[in-house]
């Protein structure tokens, strides 16, 4: 009888830690999904990406005014020096330092119905085994550190790093299957709710391009039949830019999201016609459109994905 | 013997073909009936008329039918033709036929090519980009500073080989 209490006491100790902490991330990762709609914020932040190992760092300014404005000033690299992205609801802007001009992106959300909270939540639980795995300081404030394991070969390991008081995410990592850090995050400064956010920053502040009315997009879309394992279709957009009417398909597996954009390319619009292959960008024509596939992939699956669309 | 038989016989009358016995009935009855007796005279003023036409031989008037012949199929051949590729049995195999072979010429051979891979830095992917990494949640988990600035980096790259490729 003491053995059986002793070996019951043994695997409690082993795996009821391990499922609370599980329960506690998917907790954290609950109201870290709200806190956006929750809390304004302004702060700096790095943003590093490793392309073949070879490390560049943007810097960029963040100021979010809850819950659905966001305006991001890129300092470096060189290459987004000068360039400013502001969200507003479903407006978009994005302000060209070349051109000295704003080029507004209009967004219209066709299915609401693909995405809510809880279903990327159970996304997640899906396709990662997430765990609370320690604590941290980000930007001097005190961070719980999540770390979300993929459950299908070849995917990511996901980090993030998540403000205690107000569930903002500061920081994130993301490491191939083989440890290499592929990118990460993380803000520097951060200020949390400050009272002296003007809306008037979250409008384009000088020369914006003009567009045509927003008509629809009257596009028969064309699906891919093959997903990666663990992603779904969370949302169908129409893109209205620069005469350009697009439709945007995005699937996501809960951390990683791919882009499916497609338009006709007739000619008669000012969408222009290419063709490109580079790690994480495909574009193709076929039957008269223009493709475009973006996503954090290895070329094959990026591949594979463009010749199942039909 | 009666007129009808009389008249049904009077040309092998004429010709001398009949037996004697059926001579002598038809000339006993020619005697008495004026009205077969017009009717020979008159087979025997056909027949004496036709012997006074000029003789012509087949043979001499066969080129001429022939050529005849030859420009009425000439001139008949394609409403011939026609005729024939309307009746339904012809013509609802050919329709079949027809429409599968436009089907095949004219569908887009290229819907099962796979995607083409020639560079061109020209097309500005700026747009698209932003919009990958800020529009429709849920990417709360994703970053999208770190998806941009990846988008934009691997791009720009793309850019520049293709440009020392040139």
């Amino acid at each position: 009888m003491v053995g059986l209490r002793l070996i019951t006491t043994f695997l409690a100790a082993i795996f009821v830690p391990g499922a609370v902490l599980a329960a506690s991330a998917i907790d954290v990762l609950e109201r870290a999904e709200e806190a956006p709609r929750r809390v304004s914020y302004r702060g700096f932040k790095t943003a590093t990406v490793y392309l073949k190992g070879c490390p560049t760092t943007a810097i960029l300014k963040v100021v979010h005014l809850k819950p659905d404005k966001t305006r991001t000033e890129y300092f470096t690299p060189a290459l987004l020096a000068g360039v400013v992205v502001i969200e507003n609801g479903s407006e978009l802007w994005r302000y060209n330092p070349q051109a000295n001009e704003w080029e507004p992106i209009h967004v219209r959300l066709i299915n609401r119905q693909f995405y809510s909270g809880d279903q990327h939540i159970r996304t997640i639980s899906k396709n990662y085994d997430v765990r609370l795995i320690g604590t941290d300081s980000v930007a001097g404030r005190p961070a719980y550190v999540i770390q979300a394991i993929p459950k299908y070969q070849g995917e990511s390991v996901h980090r993030l790093w998540i403000d205690r008081e107000f569930f903002l995410i500061m920081g994130t990592q993301i490491e191939k299957p083989n440890g290499s850090v592929v990118s990460s995050s993380r803000f520097t400064e951060l200020q949390l709710n400050p009272d002296d956010i003007s809306s008037a920053i979250f409008k384009p502040g000088g020369h914006v391009k003009s567009v045509p009315n927003a008509e629809s997009v009257n596009l028969q879309p064309m699906k891919p039949s093959y997903i990666p394992k663990g992603y779904r279709l969370v949302g169908i957009s129409h893109l209205i830019a620069d005469r350009c009417r697009s439709l945007h398909m995005k699937f996501s597996n809960g951390m990683n999201t791919i882009s499916l954009f497609q338009h006709r390319s007739d000619g008669k619009t000012n969408c222009r016609r290419a063709e490109k292959t580079t790690s994480g960008i495909l574009t193709w024509q076929r039957s008269g459109m223009q493709f475009t596939l973006i996503g954090d992939l290895p070329r094959a699956e990026l591949q594979k994905i463009a010749d199942s669309v039909r | 013997m009666n007129c009808k038989q009389v008249k049904k016989i009077i040309c092998e009358y004429l010709g001398g073909c009949l037996p004697d016995s059926l001579r002598k009935e038809v000339e006993l009855h020619l005697v008495q009936c004026s009205e077969c007796s017009a009717e020979l005279n008159s087979v025997e003023d056909m027949v004496s008329c036709l012997r006074s036409l000029s003789h012509r031989s087949p043979i001499d008037c066969w080129p001429g039918i022939r050529e005849r012949i030859q420009t009425q199929q000439t001139r008949w051949f394609w409403p011939r033709i026609a005729e024939i590729l309307l009746r339904p049995a012809v013509a609802a195999p050919a329709f079949v036929v027809m429409l599968l072979l436009a089907l095949f010429l004219l569908w887009p051979i290229n819907v099962n090519e796979p995607p083409s891979r020639r560079s061109d830095p020209g097309l500005d992917y700026s747009r698209l980009i932003t919009v990958h990494s800020r529009t429709q949640q849920p990417q709360v988990f994703a970053d999208p500073d770190v998806i941009l600035v990846s988008a934009e980096l691997a791009n720009s790259r793309a850019v520049a080989n293709t440009d020392q490729d040139r």
